[in-house]
């Protein structure tokens, strides 16, 4: 393989990862639209109010919309394979890459559930939930509530992401001649590039949402 | 569970008092059914991702001396050792307690309230601690 | 139906959209690293596939907002309905 392209398969394996995550992730979204969108239907079925029926109507549309978002992921991803499979045969782009990362996200996330249960098992046990209890329980936390409220705003009182302005990058153009080695950036360029990319996303996604350019 | 109590806590964290004194009004008005599982579900996500498995024990420490000063202009009173102890517990199941339900929800909401408001969290992040702890709830 | 049930039934929708919400809201997260990722790595136009590929990653972008606002839209006319119940 020719110098930097190691480094270039390396990367795209990343983003194969990320894509194909957050494709999974998009689908889990799609089924909890979809179950939504269930109960919205038989609701509507039993009402003359237009208000369900386009509640239904709206949630089957965001299921059916983050089905096409991660399917339109899963094209990305394949069109890429294609790529790689012309300009890099060798390379074998299309394997899964290390098991290892895979099995520590596993048993760090199978840590973290355990931990979960054991906790929240023990406070199920310690409750009291006797009415008394239960009122007690929920007026301390309004009055702690009502203390918050009172203090001068904490540093969480903002409901946008705080997006930070970053110099676009100056990306060199692309070597026609040798369009993969040429396109391998180094590590601290690609990072600063990154981030500029993906804050410039969210900033176009908060001013369509703002001008309220949305479909 | 009632859906509402995300949205409570959404609220507070995100300094949106009126939504907050609307939502509460609904709150007493239907129950707050399902709150002190919600609550503790939500402590134990916010306790593991401020500290994380490896956190030292100074670090908590620090913490709950920081949380009582934050307490401390006229806010309830919170048991030193024992706030260490329910945190340590979210990262080591084996710690022990013995605390009041009444502390116990103090300790949660009062812990919660801090690392979530000062974690300079974006939306889908508090969204996800949010869903977190309400699956938890809804299973009760 | 009796009325419990319908708000039985509501609070169990709106809490199903608002998890799928933070669940779309985190996918949308990791498919922008990816997406920005594959993007500065290949950047060779000339290419049919790779072309199509940056077609098909401004497309699922595109798609982001649209989800979210609809999410948004349903929570409200459910909420709307709830009201006038």
């Amino acid at each position: 393989m020719p110098a930097g392209m190691e480094q270039v398969i390396a990367q795209m394996r990343r983003a194969k990862d990320q894509l194909a995550e957050a494709a999974v992730t998009a689908m889990r979204a799609k089924a909890d639209f979809d179950e939504a969108y269930k109960l919205y239907f038989q609701l509507s079925e039993g009402s003359a109010n237009p208000n369900i029926r386009r509640a239904a109507s709206e949630a089957q549309t965001a299921a059916a919309k983050a089905g096409r978002y991660a399917n339109l992921l899963d094209r990305a991803q394949r069109h890429y394979q294609a790529y790689f499979a012309r300009v890099a045969p060798a390379a074998n782009f299309g394997s899964p890459s290390g098991v290892p990362s895979g099995e520590k996200l596993l048993s760090d996330a199978g840590r973290r559930a355990s931990r979960r249960e054991q906790f929240l098992r023990q406070q199920v046990q310690k409750a009291d939930d006797t009415q008394d209890s239960l009122s007690n329980f929920e007026s301390n936390a309004k009055t702690l509530v009502d203390y918050f409220k009172k203090l001068p705003d904490p540093p969480g009182a903002t409901s946008s992401n705080p997006v930070k302005v970053d110099p676009a990058p100056t990306t060199e153009r692309v070597d026609v001649d040798n369009p993969i080695t040429a396109v391998a950036m180094a590590a601290g360029a690609l990072a600063i590039a990154l981030k500029a990319t993906i804050t410039n996303v969210k900033k176009n996604r908060e001013r369509k949402r703002r001008s309220g350019n949305e479909s | 569970m009632n859906p509402e109590l995300p949205l409570y806590i959404r609220t507070l964290v995100r300094g949106e008092h009126d939504l907050n004194d609307q939502i509460e009004e609904r709150l007493d008005r239907d129950g707050w059914d399902g709150f002190p599982r919600f609550l503790a579900s939500l402590f134990f996500a916010a306790v593991d991702r401020r500290f994380g498995e490896d956190a030292l024990p100074g670090e908590i420490i620090r913490f709950v001396a920081a949380l009582r000063e934050d307490l401390s202009h006229g806010g309830p009173d919170i048991d030193p050792i024992g706030a260490e102890a329910l945190i340590k517990s979210v990262l080591d199941p084996t710690t022990e307690y013995d605390l009041s339900q009444e502390m116990i929800g103090k300790i949660q909401l009062a812990t919660s309230y801090k690392i979530l408001s000062e974690g300079d969290l974006s939306d889908a992040e508090l969204d996800e601690i949010l869903a977190e702890a309400t699956e938890f709830a809804m299973q009760g | 139906m009796a009325v419990d049930d319908i708000k039985s039934d509501l609070n169990r929708a709106r809490i199903l959209m608002m998890q799928g919400k933070a669940g779309f809201e985190e996918a949308a997260e990791t498919g922008v690293q990816g997406a920005a990722l594959a993007l500065h790595t290949v950047q060779d136009s000339a290419d049919d596939d790779i072309e199509k590929a940056a077609a098909a990653l401004k497309a699922a972008d595109d798609e982001v907002d649209r989800v979210l606002s609809r999410v948004n839209a349903a929570a409200e006319l459910a909420d709307a309905y709830r009201d006038a119940l």
